[in-house]
């Protein structure tokens, strides 16, 4: 015998698994809805068997009431389906091996106060074992059960709209949702081709939007989701930004490396315009050539394609960094695209390099000097510093990151060999770092106090520091004088072992508005003891260097022209609703 | 005699008259004030006078945006992570690291009340033989509204992260996606603050789909979703052929959401009129007691005027309850 049709599961057969919270809420809607609607219809008996035949509008057949004729589990055709109590192509043999009903009760809407129910259940005791079937009267206990329903579509799923050609987009608004997308990328360049641009229409750059290349754009290597370096990240025009990422390599192939060859950086000109034909060949401007220890020298001629080849063991003139400068004009054209590299030599061992990409937008016919903070210092920016000569305005190093700079603690930790690492002080950051020394017997007194004097202090320690981020070097009152302090024990060896600079600030000017001022500067040089040690034996000393900033402006306090009366005032909050 | 009438028995209907400057008719009026005062002190001091947050039940409505954003790291060997994403501008930054998911999903909505309860997402990953992965990340986008009080509209995000020291073949969770608040909501109208892409699909440059920076933008919101799954369950052992699969359930909590609110102006009076109330009933009967003792007793220099018709048993009976 063939399964019921598909529209069975619409009768609440596995009304076991309805939730029982919703009884009473669905018992109270089922009387809203009855009594403004219905109260002249006769009342249907619970457990009708005809019905649906008010549904006016489908034709989909009508959903399947009889407890004793619906059966779920019924899924195959002309089959016994195991475990299933209520499928009429099961035998009495079939029933035997069963071992539980899955199906155990089929009934219509819980709510009822009374209604038919099929039981299904297996008699294990008799031997074979057998269906035990009965249709029973299931009877609500709960007070609210429903004696009778006079508006029997409340209990039922409401027959669905019907799409048409008119009504369909209404429906999708109602009903439809987010989708998985599947359009392409809008910067992609293929649409361009699509719409050729216009003769009369002028085109600029936008701040962001990524600059062209004639085949797609300017290349910023940057880091998505990981560290590794993506190619196809676009420079966006006007936006300064530095990029570093790393790299896979291998000595063996690194002259087939693209990203590793100064010409994948160079090879494709920049569009003047979007969409324009107008190219700006993209120049080199310096090559700085980086041993593999660190040390950085600049070439003379920087008009030398120095491409990576293989030199032994080491890969040379690999590209480390690159650092783009684009001169663009007040209409929004580039004008002028140079890139300065950093070369590198890459040894066997190493299987990832870290490269470091820099582009900075520059408009034409101006030079602009970073400030600190317009007047007083922002956070996070580096505190201007220098030296006064005799007679003269404050000199200053051209890069504002090195002008006052603490040690940087390096992977070797010596201190010795750690000389040029250092990091900038940054206002309102305070910082510490350090390096270990190893004293051997044979270190002599002198050098080693001038050597570690260098560590701390790096190769140019400032005289001046800037009271405020905008302090111009010609106005040498603007600048706070270094003051210099040395803790040291008496006696005949002493070396350097730590640095500690303290900026004291303060906040100057309005409440609303407070401005940084660097009121003074102390850096204090603690010296120790070298002990002269036996021969053979050494000793390790940490030497470390910190930056504190303290603010000592007084709070912001509320303060009276004259002395306030006393006042007896409610909490603020008393007529809160009414304020 | 001139005079004002000051109290009258409730029972006996005896009145009693006094001048207005009388030392009768000041108690009577600091009587008063301290019967309708204190009680306002009383409630206010004892807290909670004016009703500034309060909390109720709702079940969001929840739907995936069919956004997701999927980063699997492959253990051994350098540069070794395969990302795709349902962004193209995602998926062109990858370049040769762009590995097309099979992705299928399900809404389900369990109790057939027009909200979605939960979230089937399966994730497929083909895998070459020598790839071996060891970590997820997953974002997936999901619109979210709560309707109750005010119209809260939102796009938030689930964020999945796992990491194994041994290579898997299967990372199986199954949490909730729970709404967490720093700020209260606003007890009406529409509020969409937050109602803008978590993850900026349109951009072309790759800061914007760094995982850090999505992060850190998205909890710079006062309101926002987090997955949470305490147990996610990691399978190892895999065929060189077999995908690598992300088989996730998000409940979008069936157990319903608490959340404070700014309640309104007419809720904040209602309770503070109840507490107020029913203090100043305890005020209203003690003082009645005093003023019935402090008239009758003559504590206070007052007239009494006896009403024209007494009905003696009554009056005797209750006199004796006074």
């Amino acid at each position: 015998m063939p399964a019921r049709p598909s529209n069975a599961p619409l009768l609440r057969a596995a009304a076991m698994a309805a939730p029982p919270g919703l009884g009473v809420f669905f018992l109270i809607l089922i009387l809203l809805l009855l009594l403004p609607l219905r109260a002249e219809e006769p009342a249907a008996e619970p457990a009708d068997t005809r019905d649906a035949a008010q549904a006016p509008v489908r034709s989909a057949p009508a959903p399947v009431t009889d407890v004793a004729r619906l059966c779920v589990c019924d899924l195959l055709v002309a089959q016994c389906d195991t475990n299933c109590c209520c499928d009429p192509d099961c035998s009495a043999e079939d029933f035997s091996l069963f071992t539980a009903c899955s199906v155990p009760l089929v009934m219509g809407d819980s709510q009822l106060c009374s209604q038919k129910a099929a039981v299904y259940s297996l008699d294990v005791e008799a031997n074979p074992p057998e269906r035990i079937f009965k249709i029973i009267d299931q009877v609500n206990p709960s007070i609210f059960c429903i004696h009778a329903t006079n508006y029997k579509q409340a209990l039922y799923l409401k027959t669905p709209e019907i799409p048409t050609a008119e009504n369909f987009d209404q429906l999708l608004d109602k009903f439809g949702g987010a989708t998985f997308s599947v359009e392409p990328d809008s910067w992609n360049l293929d649409t361009d081709a699509q719409n050729p641009p216009e003769e009369n229409e002028t085109y600029r750059y936008e701040y962001g939007v990524p600059v062209q290349t004639e085949d797609a754009f300017l290349r910023l290597p940057s880091p998505v989701v990981s560290s590794w370096c993506s190619d196809a990240n676009p420079a966006g025009f006007l936006v300064n930004q530095a990029t570093k990422c790393i790299r896979s390599v291998s000595v063996g192939k690194c002259d087939s490396i693209q990203a590793l060859s100064m010409l994948f950086y160079i090879n494709s000109s920049i569009l003047a315009v979007p969409k324009s034909s107008q190219m700006v060949n993209i120049t080199v401007q310096s090559i700085v050539v980086q041993s593999l220890n660190g040390m950085r020298t600049l070439l003379s001629s920087s008009d030398v394609l120095r491409l990576p080849m293989v030199l032994g063991e080491l890969c040379i003139n690999a590209v480390l960094g690159v650092n783009y400068h684009i001169t663009h004009t007040d209409t929004g054209e580039i004008i002028e695209a140079a890139a300065a590299f950093v070369l590198g030599a890459i040894s066997k061992e190493e299987l990832s390099i870290e490269q470091s990409f820099e582009i900075s937008f520059t408009q034409e016919n101006t030079q602009p000097v970073p400030l600190s903070g317009n007047p007083g210092y922002v956070v996070g920016l580096p505190v201007r510093a220098g030296f006064q000569p005799q007679g003269s305005g404050i000199i200053q190093s051209s890069n504002k990151h090195s002008q006052l700079t603490i040690l940087h603690s390096t992977s070797t930790q010596d201190c010795l060999a750690a000389q040029g690492a250092r990091a900038p002080v940054l206002f309102g950051y305070n910082m510490i770092s350090g390096c270990k020394l190893r004293i051997t017997a044979a270190m002599k007194c002198q050098p080693l106090a001038q050597t570690l004097l260098d560590v701390l202090k790096g190769q140019s320690f400032p005289e001046y520091v800037a009271s405020f981020g905008n302090s111009q070097a010609q106005d040498v009152l603007d600048w706070v004088p270094i003051t210099q302090l040395h803790i040291s024990e008496q006696s005949s060896c002493q070396i350097p072992v730590a640095l500690g600079i303290e900026v004291k600030w303060t906040k100057y000017g309005s409440l609303v508005n407070p401005q940084a001022r660097i009121v003074n500067v102390t850096a204090t040089i603690t010296t120790t003891t070298l002990k002269q040690l036996p021969s053979g034996r050494e000793r390790i000393i940490p030497i470390t260097s910190s930056v504190v900033f303290t603010d000592i402006s007084s709070p912001a306090e509320p303060s009276y022209k004259a002395w306030p009366t006393i006042n007896i005032k409610l909490p603020f909050d008393f007529f809160y609703p009414f304020v | 005699m001139a005079g004002v009438e000051l109290f009258s028995h409730p029972a006996l209907y005896t009145r009693y008259r006094a001048g207005f400057c009388s030392a009768a008719a000041l108690a009577l009026l600091i009587i008063t004030v301290l019967t309708y005062v204190p009680p306002l002190l009383v409630a206010y001091r004892s807290h909670g006078f004016w009703l500034k947050q309060s909390a109720f039940l709702e079940q969001p409505t929840v739907r995936f945006r069919y956004e997701a954003l999927f980063v699997a790291t492959i253990g051994s060997g350098p540069g070794s992570f395969l990302a795709w994403s349902t962004f193209p501008a995602f998926n062109r930054l990858q370049e040769d690291r762009l590995r097309v998911p099979l992705l299928s999903t399900r809404e389900e909505d369990k109790n057939h009340d027009g909200k979605m309860d939960q979230l089937h997402f399966k994730l497929e990953l083909p895998l070459q033989p020598t790839e071996h992965v060891v970590g997820v990340q997953l974002i997936l986008l999901f619109s979210y509204q709560l309707y109750r009080m005010s119209t809260f509209v939102m796009q938030s995000m689930a964020f999945l992260q796992f990491f194994s020291p041994v290579p898997g073949s299967q990372l199986y969770v199954n949490g909730d996606l729970k709404l967490n608040q720093r700020q209260l909501l606003n007890h009406c109208g529409l509020d969409t603050r937050y109602n803008v892409s978590v993850v900026n699909g349109t951009s072309p440059f790759a800061s914007d789909y760094d995982l850090a920076n999505i992060i850190g933008a998205y909890w710079d919101r006062n309101v926002t979703t987090v997955f949470s799954d305490p147990s996610p369950v990691w399978m190892t052992g895999r065929a060189p052929d077999m995908p690598f699969i992300v088989n996730a359930t998000i409940h979008y909590p069936v157990e319903v959401i608490l959340y404070p609110y700014q309640p309104g102006f007419w809720e904040i009076i209602k309770f503070a009129w109840i507490q107020y109330v029913s203090i100043l009933l305890i005020f209203l009967w003690v003082f009645d007691r005093i003023k019935m003792f402090l008239f009758q007793n003559q504590v206070l220099t007052t007239i009494p005027v006896s009403p024209v018709l007494p009905v003696s048993p009554v009056l005797s009976y209750k006199q004796h309850q006074s």
